[in-house]
């Protein structure tokens, strides 16, 4: 019974943060929508004009609109699913109550799994009541199987969000490595058994993972004590970032970037990163269920995606996994020390010199990115050299950019994300957002050079590659104003 | 073995100038926080900024130590401009903030080999120094991460932080403040001793008495009074610090 009442005090705590957004932060919601709304349609629409090459410009119709309306619910789950759950003070609080651990697992993960639903139910009824005008042509001719690995991904995002939380919030490296050897193949398998299409048996393994992520969080269940009591505590040894990492830096970055690491290794950062895991699962089914309701209506493009089903789906997931892995950390770092931030400023060090320092932190993230992940897995799909490259240079393209838009938004939102829970949210979604936009156009003027030649192309996406560059050093600038002139220290 | 903390009344100071606050003001949106602040820090000296809560004390600490810019005047930390430069100053200040906030995740021991590296300290003197100002305040935890300390621990930490490089100057917002009468005492030995020139802001006119050579009164984001502690209690006709303190305090209400 207490489980069923902490489920309902947790969906009610969640509605009451949704509804938060729009009372506390009017003026920040509207320029929320308008980016995201702005930003997927301009995705959407590059999206279009690539796939349906030779520059042809399809016609864009209120179904478009609608599933981007879809895609912005589809991201408010995927935030809640990782971002809510870690709420310690809220733990701290519940566990002086008469309740048992199961139960607050339980109820946490019951909560965000019905918030998620309720969410994609609200999305799908928006959509259903528009496609009606059409005779319910995108809805119908989607394979029922969509939606029932989209109905399945709400206790997904619970349970991979709730077990991300509890062992990354941990503070020992070995809670920390266990966490990763939970969370992360199981995300990863996942996301493989995704990426070869919808289908009875993608939707039975992501069951079996679901259930079998909730017994793993039963029988960790007992970490939520150690994290809300870390007292006694003692770290031996001290991480220290590999040395080749070092050979571009001067003293104080070093010092600076040795510090980061060590955060990054025993923080939340960590938790952030691994929590990546679940959002570009969610992400992708996202973009995989704007396909298919592409697919029903648009016979044109039908026949193209059908043939790059695949590669897209994993072009999406390296984009949106570089922009997540570079714009987080970046804004997390800055974000993270804004409370120990007088220490640094009382110390003879340049804002721009800590900024600098914790950007380099996310260059190994980026050459991962680039060539760990795009090469292998353009040889997997096989691409093109011309395709490989592309990939290549766009993923760290976006990666530059998430990083500088990362740095922006951590100096500009430095105050508002401290105090409300609220604004960190709108800040990662105007992270995501924003970085698509400024990504999605020049993309869009890559492909348009590809149209006329491919050599062209390929030499306009390097220099945007180069030009890339001075986001960064852009984001490191602005935000090192913003922070210098910040005062709630 | 315990020393006196009471500063001799013929103790002699250089006459050197090394802070020179001139006009400062600092505005937060339309709350005037400091109006027109002035006064002068000689070398070796302890000087006190007595005041009650909201008086500007912290932010005074802040704009001297280049944490926040002013939003006019200015002021010179050993004929340093602390509009123009700012990371010098800093390599020559130490600043201890009232509720002192370390990254959480390090460990004591990793913050202090942070600060003194940015500090360019050496990292042997750094090691030895920071271990024995460490036992003298009984901080035995500094390889525990900074997110199991207590309050008081916290203040110890940063309090090491603080003196271990021997600063030239030291700003010291409510250096006591979290800690119990034993280490209280502690600190207000280890600042006398330092020998550096000492701005320390306090609402505590005990403190302030026990180790100020000269006082200044912040009163709603102006000094009301200065001098030091046997003048400003002839001024005021009462027997302490504190009984001047509240009289000038009072007789500024009266005034606005």
């Amino acid at each position: 019974m207490n489980t069923l009442r902490l489920c309902a005090y947790f969906f009610y705590l969640s509605g009451r943060r949704t509804a938060g957004v729009v009372r506390l932060h009017p003026f920040l919601s509207i320029w929320f929508v308008i980016l995201f709304l702005g930003g997927v349609f301009i995705l959407h629409l590059g999206f279009l004009i690539a796939i349906s090459g030779a520059g042809l410009i399809p016609e864009i119709k209120p179904e478009d609109v609608l599933i981007i309306l879809m895609v912005l619910f589809f991201i408010k789950s995927v935030a809640e699913g990782f971002h809510t759950l870690v709420d310690s003070n809220g733990v701290g609080f519940l566990l002086s109550q008469p309740i048992t651990e199961s139960e607050l697992v339980y109820a946490r993960m019951g909560a965000s799994t019905l918030s998620h639903m309720v969410l994609i139910a609200t999305g799908s009824g928006v959509l259903a009541l528009f496609d009606s005008y059409y005779g319910f042509v995108v809805l119908s001719n989607t394979p029922p199987v969509a939606y029932i690995e989209l109905i399945l991904a709400a206790p997904f995002a619970s349970v991979l969000g709730i077990g991300t939380s509890l062992e990354a919030g941990a503070s020992t490296p070995l809670r920390r490595v266990r966490s990763m050897i939970y969370t992360t193949p199981f995300g990863i398998s996942l996301l493989i058994v995704h990426l070869t299409g919808f289908g009875y048996l993608q939707v039975g393994v992501i069951l079996f993972a679901t259930l079998l992520g909730a017994l793993m969080l039963y029988l960790r269940h007992s970490v939520i004590y150690e994290v809300s009591v870390p007292q006694g505590l003692r770290v031996e040894k001290t991480l220290h970032l590999p040395a080749p990492f070092f050979w571009i830096l001067n003293r104080t970055q070093k010092t600076l970037l040795s510090s980061a690491w060590v955060t990054f290794i025993r923080g939340r950062q960590m938790r952030v990163t691994l929590g990546v895991v679940a959002t570009l699962f969610i992400f992708s089914l996202a973009i995989r269920f704007e396909l298919n309701t592409l697919i029903a209506y648009t016979e044109h493009v039908s026949t193209l995606l059908a043939s790059h089903f695949d590669l897209l789906s994993l072009i999406f997931i390296i984009y949106f996994g570089g922009m997540l892995l570079a714009g987080v950390p970046a804004m997390e770092g800055i974000i993270l020390n804004r409370r120990s931030m007088w220490l640094y400023r009382s110390l003879p060090v340049s804002t721009e010199d800590l900024l600098i320092a914790r950007a380099r932190l996310l260059a190994p993230n980026m050459l991962i990115l680039m060539f760990g992940v795009g090469i292998p897995a353009s040889l997997i799909v096989g691409l093109t050299p011309v395709e490989t490259a592309v990939l290549v240079v766009s993923s760290g393209i976006l990666f530059l950019m998430g990083v500088g838009m990362g740095q922006i938004l951590g100096g500009v939102f430095i105050k508002g994300v401290e105090e409300e829970y609220e604004s960190s949210v709108l800040v990662l979604y105007t992270l995501l957002m924003s970085t698509l936009i400024l990504f999605s156009a020049l993309l869009m003027i890559a492909w348009f050079f590809f149209t006329i030649d491919w050599v062209l192309g390929v030499l306009v996406l390097v220099l945007i590659f180069d030009l890339s560059f001075l986001i960064p050093i852009a984001g490191v600038r602005i935000s090192s104003r913003f922070i210098e002139r910040f005062e709630g220290l | 073995m315990m020393v006196p903390v009471k500063i001799p009344l013929c103790f002699q100071l250089d006459t050197r100038v090394v802070i020179e606050v001139t006009g400062i003001k600092k505005v937060y949106d339309r709350v005037v926080a400091l109006d027109g602040v002035t006064f002068r820090v000689n070398q070796g000296e302890i000087f006190g900024i007595l005041g009650s809560n909201g008086a500007g004390k912290s932010t005074l600490l802040k704009v001297l130590g280049c944490i926040i810019p002013p939003s006019g005047g200015d002021a010179r930390i050993n004929g340093m401009s602390i509009l123009k430069e700012q990371v010098k100053i800093k390599s020559i200040t130490a600043y201890l903030p009232e509720v002192p906030i370390f990254p959480e995740k390090l460990t004591g021991r990793e913050v202090l080999r942070m600060v003194a590296s940015l500090r360019g300290v050496d990292e042997g003197y750094a090691e030895k120094s920071c271990e024995r100002i460490a036992r003298r305040i009984e901080l035995e935890e500094l390889d525990s991460p900074v997110e199991t300390y207590s309050k008081g621990m916290k203040q110890k930490l940063s309090i090491i932080a603080a003196f271990f490089f021997k600063p030239m100057v030291m700003l010291l917002d409510e250096p006591t403040s979290g800690l119990d009468p034993k280490y209280s005492r502690v600190i207000r030995e280890m600042i006398t001793e330092s020998r550096s020139t000492v701005l320390v802001s306090t609402h505590s006119a005990f403190l302030a008495e026990e180790i100020c050579h000269r006082v200044a009164i912040l009163h709603r984001g102006r000094i009301i009074a200065s001098g030091r502690i046997e003048e400003l209690i002839a001024t005021s006709g009462g027997k302490t610090l504190e009984d001047a303190f509240v009289s000038l305090v009072s007789s500024g209400e009266n005034k606005k």
